[in-house]
């Protein structure tokens, strides 16, 4: 494995994804909302001693659940589908360079230029709520993290996504559909099951848990708000099963989300070959 | 009943003290213990107890005032209850109280009172099971005193205060924290103002007692604020119930309670502001809530099904995930949301006030469906934040058949939020750790930006001398098909060969397999590296240029940068490359903007990065016009001059002749022939013809004349052309010389009917 080579390849996507103009739209967007919403939600009420901070960090979830999914995705099934197309990919891999370098070093470019899309939006957002008071400091970092976290995941999927996809726009479309499946088809269904199969709480709860999605919120929610009883007895339940464990296993689990898709990328790669 | 009280405490004979004395205590003085003063004690006499630490427990069984200077400390141990008053009258005050025994069976207490009248001012408990018990003890006060329990597991704590069968007790301005709760049982005319409840399991705790006054509390961060069992008459005002989020985690409960009145309390941030379960109980009874704020609850009120005649009136609902909920099966609410043509304010309220009476015109509805799903399925709370229950909600207002029955109608629903001056924040401070983490990620992201922008050097990678290409029986299989079957050639150094073949033969597949980006069965060696083993060392030695270059979205000079810095090539490197190919001028132009000549060129200069000893093209010219191509070619020729081994696929004839001192033809995956350029065109029976023109006089002689020199002419307007094969284009000319026909020009075309080649 060659660094500077992976490095050289990062370097090259992040000013790809940093000129990208769909890039900078959707950075705008994001940061633009979270900097809406924690401007709006806090003088709505003039007696911030009632703590509108909460409400505020649980839109940005909110915000965060339905953004970055969609920003990895789509930059992760873009990547090497749309090389692939154009043959961008067929000058690259004549290069002294291997295949595992050429889809880290995309990786990590365009997992670089996605965080700092993020992080800006969330410094902008926080820039908001310091100056009506602020909150806890620790919860908003912690959801940081995993907000990032969450975002790796899909890019990780979106990567996936284009490996297996011969063209861009099969590769885009693949992205829309588990975008929409993790946002809303995934949550849809399970609450459809567990209402009509009168599924226990248990079994909802670690059903829902391999969302990434729902790692995320539970995290920011259990941070953000110190319990996750504001999810009701599955939150309760969550609390009282794993307690202090439950935020190391949710990290672990979305570290799982990041690693097999993009192991599972890597593999299909490989045997392109 | 407070005047009867005053009457009452004037007529008592003990308000005429006679011969009152003081005794002191201290660890140093004459009475060095409390239980000796006690002792010695007359009824009314004062007993000063200075700073010390003294033993435990303390039976007060005279009616004397202890007063503490400097903080005296009695101490438990760790075992039994603290303090014991058994007459009446006795004030307590001044005094810390700490570690009692922690045995729940023994109900070790920190000041267990027993007697009425007692007064316990400005004490301190600490580390003690239960804090204070009035127990048969009527007309006690326990005021500004803090309590502080063991922390232990909420159930398995004492209770902060608990009062049994006493009455008219007056609460007023203590602290309590840590314990288990403030336990009320059978105890009327109690006063509990200006306390604070944190942390504890129950805040309030309250069954059969009634004709209760609660005010100003703070009741926060308990598992739940207060819960009240039957009672009756309880007035709640101006209490601030927040963040009491247990596994109940309501900020106040009702249970059958009957005459209730709850004025201008704050509830946020509660897991439930408000519960009620069959309050009132009572037929006739009502229970009225007026200019309360609900705000930032999960749920701000929750009645159980059959809980009806509730007054809500002029309360303030603000961003609770569910202003009302329902718990158990859907049914519409009977509690009273407006009376006398006014509401409560609803911050989702999107009417209209046309005639500005601050009463909306059009009802409040709380008629959310992923509400009305989670209060009869509460472990579908679990999507709540999620955007799968917008589309919920999203679904049922798109199609009405699906809204719930309305929890909540309020015809009057008030326009403006009425907020008690003292919540109004003047000014917000600026959280400074806050501002700090935003300045670090904003300056975390610049920083990516701006390291994006930075130039790495990375020092030229060595190549290595020996530029031959060997194959051996070279097999690559897509599935079931061959696509190379067993092929084997060599190519020496400065040799210029060309794969010929038709679409499909395997000439890319062979290029691909040679750079060992294709996995191959069988041996290639390129420069004296084993491809399959090391093909990105291989590839060091390798220039390759693709049918149509496609590059990154840059500029000539960028796009030729992140190459160069692949290949570990120096940028000084670039302006020469971009001078052999001639691209200096095009720089800085971005790459999409070149022509398909001038992309080719740049894959030229890309591929003689490093300046590799091999270069690979596949069809490189294929999608050239005539110009370019013949440039292209050129420059190819030239770098072949200057010593570099080319393999290039083609189908063009006249690129093998221009190019190529050796062809390979593949077929079905194999090399089937190996010749000249020349013997290629006679062995595919390719065939040339002259196009001669002649004086129009001389035209059917020099055709007769090649007629009768084995020839075929066939007329063509002003021309005649001649079939010539490859080799024998001089023959006719000199024919026609001989005979002194004069030739006025000539050209050679692959076919009669091509034009101009």
């Amino acid at each position: 494995m060659d660094f500077t080579n992976i490095w050289t390849v990062t370097h090259k996507e992040l000013r790809d994804a940093l000129r990208n103009r769909w890039f900078l739209l959707y950075t705008l967007i994001f940061g633009g909302l979270a900097l809406a919403l924690s401007m709006t939600a806090q003088p709505d009420i003039a007696f911030t001693k009632l703590a509108g901070y909460d409400r505020t960090v649980t839109s940005l979830v909110n915000l965060v659940l339905l953004f970055v999914p969609l920003m990895g995705l789509m930059f992760g099934a873009t990547s090497l589908a749309s090389d692939q197309e154009t043959g961008v990919l067929n000058t690259l891999l004549a290069q002294p360079i291997t295949r595992t370098e050429i889809l880290l070093g995309k990786y990590f470019g365009v997992a670089t230029a996605l965080l700092s899309s993020l992080i800006m939006g969330f410094g902008l957002a926080g820039f908001a709520l310091a100056l009506d008071g602020g909150g806890r400091v620790k919860g908003y970092a912690v959801m940081i993290v995993f907000a990032c976290l969450l975002g790796l995941a899909m890019l990780s999927v979106g990567f996936l996504i284009s490996t297996i996809s011969q063209k861009t726009s099969t590769a885009v479309g693949g992205a829309l559909f588990l975008w929409l499946f993790f946002v809303l088809v995934g949550d849809l269904g399970l609450i459809g099951a567990s209402i009509v199969m009168e599924l226990p709480l248990e079994t909802t709860l670690l059903i829902a848990l391999i969302s990434p999605l729902q790692e995320f919120k539970m995290a920011s929610i259990s941070t953000t708000q110190a319990s996750l009883d504001a999810l009701g007895p599955a939150g309760l339940y969550a609390d009282d099963t794993f307690g202090g464990l439950f935020l190391p296993l949710l990290l672990a689990s979305l570290l799982l989300w990041i690693f097999v898709p993009l192991g599972a990328a890597q593999l299909v790669f490989a045997q392109r070959k | 009943m407070g005047k009867l009280f005053l009457l009452f405490l004037l007529l008592w004979p003990r308000s005429l003290p006679e011969n009152t004395r003081t005794l002191v205590v201290s660890p140093t003085g004459s009475l060095t213990t409390i239980e000796e003063a006690i002792a010695i004690a007359r009824s009314g006499d004062t007993i000063e107890v200075h700073g010390g630490v003294y033993a435990a427990p303390l039976l007060i069984d005279k009616s004397v005032i202890l007063i503490g200077v400097d903080h005296p400390v009695i101490d438990g141990g760790n075992e039994g209850s603290l303090v014991v008053i058994t007459a009446p009258d006795v004030v307590l005050k001044g005094f810390t109280l700490r570690n009692s025994g922690s045995t729940i069976h023994h109900e070790d207490t920190g000041i267990i009172v027993q007697s009425p009248h007692v007064t316990l001012e400005d004490n301190v408990l600490e580390n003690v099971l239960f804090g204070i018990y009035f127990a048969n003890a009527p007309d006690g006060i326990a005021r500004r005193n803090t309590i502080q329990g063991l922390n232990r597991d909420e159930s398995s704590r004492g209770d902060g205060i608990r009062l049994w069968y006493s009455d008219n007790i007056q609460i007023i301005e203590n602290v309590i924290t840590t314990s288990r709760d403030m336990l009320v049982s059978y105890s009327n005319n109690l006063k509990i103002e200006g306390n604070t409840f944190h942390h504890n399991r129950y805040g309030l705790h309250f069954m059969y007692s009634n004709n209760v006054s609660i005010r100003h509390n703070t009741i926060e961060n308990n598992s739940v604020g207060a819960f009240l069992m039957y009672s009756q008459h309880i007035v709640l005002e101006d209490n601030r119930f927040s963040h009491n989020r247990g596994s109940s985690g309501y900020g106040l409960a009702l249970k059958d309670m009957d005459g209730v009145t709850v004025n201008g309390n704050v509830f946020v941030g509660n897991q439930v502001g408000l519960y009620l379960d069959n309050s009132p109980s009572l037929y006739e009874g009502y229970n009225t809530y007026r200019g309360n704020i609900f705000a930032y609850n999960d749920v701000g009120v929750v009645t159980l099904p059959s809980v009806e005649r509730n007054v809500f009136q002029k309360n303030n609902f603000l961003h609770n995930l569910e202003h009302v909920g329902i718990w158990g099966r859907e049914i519409e609410n009977r509690n009273i949301w407006f009376q006398d043509g006014v509401g409560n304010y609803w911050n989702d309220y999107v009417g209209y006030d046309q005639d500005g009476d601050n009463i909306g015109d059009t009802p409040y509805r709380a008629d959310r469906l992923f509400e009305s799903l989670t209060d009869r399925y509460p472990v579908l709370k679990l999507f709540e934040y999620s955007p799968a229950t917008q589309a919920i909600e999203f679904t049922a207002s798109a199609f009405p058949v699906l809204r719930p029955i309305p929890k909540v109608e309020d015809n009057a629903p008030l326009m403006t939020l009425s907020i008690p001056a003292s919540l109004k924040q003047s000014e917000t401070s600026v959280s400074l750790p806050f501002l700090a983490l935003s300045f670090l990620l904003i300056l975390l992201a610049l920083g990516v930006v701006g390291a994006a922008g930075i130039d790495w050097q990375f020092t030229k990678a060595s190549l290595r001398g020996n530029s031959m290409i060997v194959v051996n029986n070279l097999v690559k299989k897509y599935g079931q098909f061959n696509a190379l079957a067993g092929m084997s050639f060599t190519v020496q150094p400065g040799e210029s060969v060309a794969l010929w073949g038709i679409n499909g033969a395997g000439k890319t597949s062979t290029l691909r397999c040679l750079m060992g980006i294709l996995s191959f069965e069988g041996s290639i060696t390129i420069n004296g590296i084993d491809v399959a083993r090391n093909g990105k060392t291989a590839r060091a030695a390798i220039g390759y240029i693709p049918q149509e270059a496609a590059f990154p979205d840059l500029s000539v000079k960028e796009a030729l940068h992140f190459y160069a810095r692949l290949k570990k090539v120096s940028s000084k490197e670039l302006p020469v490359v971009l001078e052999k190919v001639g691209l200096t001028e095009q720089t800085y132009k971005p790459v999409w903007a070149l022509s398909g000549g001038m992309k080719q060129r740049l894959a030229l200069a890309i591929a003689l990065l490093g300046n590799p000893p091999i270069l690979l093209l596949d069809e490189a010219t294929a999608n050239l016009d005539t110009q370019a191509r013949h440039d292209f070619l050129n420059l190819v020729v030239s770098l072949n001059r200057a010593g570099k081994t080319i393999v290039f696929s083609t189908h063009r004839v006249d690129e093998v002749m221009a190019l190529a001192q050796r062809v390979l033809v593949l077929k079905d995956g194999q090399v089937s022939v190996e010749c000249s350029p020349g013997e290629l065109v006679d062995k595919l029976g390719l065939q040339r013809w002259l196009r001669i023109w002649v004086e129009p006089d001389h035209q059917s002689e020099a055709v007769h004349l090649l007629q009768q020199h084995g020839f075929t002419p066939v007329m063509n307007t002003r021309a005649f052309y001649v079939n010539v094969g490859t080799t024998g284009k001089m023959a006719p000319l000199r024919i026609l010389q001989a005979a002194q026909i004069t030739v006025n020009d000539f050209d050679v075309v692959e076919s009669k009917d091509d034009g101009l080649h």
